[in-house]
């Protein structure tokens, strides 16, 4: 369980709550021994290793604008974006893992707010496909926009 | 005759907004763009790399110039040769045609080209070498409007 995001915390607290959720999604592969598939960067060292797949990498958060609102009184609010890497070497596998990522994001919502975490919208995705020497590996990239009002 | 007053909310804020994206989309919003686009394409790049050691692959980086544009570059001495074969051997690929039989073979060793083969082998030189920058820009120009959408969309709302 993650904790509530601070002044002191954005980038950390943000991304340990985005990771809390996606860390909940079970291995679709089911692999012996429940090795790590979850990172916040990709393992390159494992990139040609068929048996690594599938993963998914939560990329550090980067500061994307600070808006100044007035609602009775001034609220200053940091939008951040945290990109969500899913690879397969199956194209199948990872729509089924992106559809997982959106359901599980969605339904931590509510965690989110308790948190502090607001306004959380998918902005953006791409898509490719990587040829590696006896492995194709496809990539889907999900880019999230999340709010976090300064106290 | 009816006199009728019409008011207009938010024509002012709109104006505003405007007269800043002038300035923005040149300026932080290209800036935004082109390293976004820069750090996409360094991320498959070191996917794409080949790997013998990883040298090549941590060593490629991003360096944004300008507010339009960002050099994604290997830093190694090999990385020329990698991405586009420059000064790596080279490979006859010879194709043998037997006139007696409807077959033949393909062979490949290294070498050079040389004296004019005779007419029933085919020879073409290759050399071996892997890419990586060049299909990640490829990719990158296939998923452009993914990435530059959100971020100008952003700035024409805020």
């Amino acid at each position: 369980m993650a904790s509530a995001v601070t002044d002191s915390t954005i980038f950390s607290g943000v991304w340990q709550n985005i990771f809390a959720l996606i860390d909940a999604i079970a291995d679709p592969e089911s692999r012996t021994g429940s090795p790590k598939w979850k990172f916040a960067g990709f393992p390159t060292d494992k990139v040609d290793d068929s048996t690594a797949y599938p993963v998914i990498t939560i990329d550090n958060p980067t500061p994307s604008g600070m808006d100044l609102h007035n609602l009775g009184q001034n609220i200053s609010t940091i939008t951040v974006n945290i990109v969500i890497d899913i690879f397969s070497l199956k194209a199948s596998q990872l729509d089924s893992l992106s559809d997982s990522v959106i359901d599980a994001i969605e339904t931590g919502r509510g965690t989110l707010f308790t948190n502090k975490i607001t306004n959380i919208r998918l902005v953006g995705g791409s898509y490719q496909a990587i040829e590696r020497s006896a492995i194709k590996v496809h990539n889907k990239q999900l880019t999230y926009e999340v709010e976090y009002d300064l106290t | 005759m009816i006199g009728m007053t019409i008011k207009t909310n938010g024509l002012d804020e709109n104006i505003r907004r405007f007269r800043r994206l002038h300035t923005n989309i040149p300026g932080k919003t290209s800036r935004k763009c082109v390293t976004d686009v820069a750090r996409w394409v360094q991320k498959s790049a070191k996917l794409r790399a080949p790997v013998k050691t990883g040298m090549l692959r941590e060593n490629i980086r991003v360096v944004v110039n300008s507010n339009n544009r960002a050099v994604v570059t290997a830093d190694v001495p090999y990385s020329g040769a990698m991405e586009e074969g420059a000064g790596l051997p080279m490979y006859a690929l010879k194709f043998e045609r037997y006139t007696s039989r409807t077959r033949g073979a393909y062979l490949i060793m290294k070498g050079s080209p040389g004296p004019k083969p005779p007419a029933s082998v085919e020879v073409s030189f290759v050399r071996r070498y892997k890419p990586f920058i060049l299909p990640a820009v490829e990719a990158c120009r296939m998923n452009l409007p993914n990435i530059v959408d959100p971020i100008i969309k952003n700035e024409v709302t805020k």
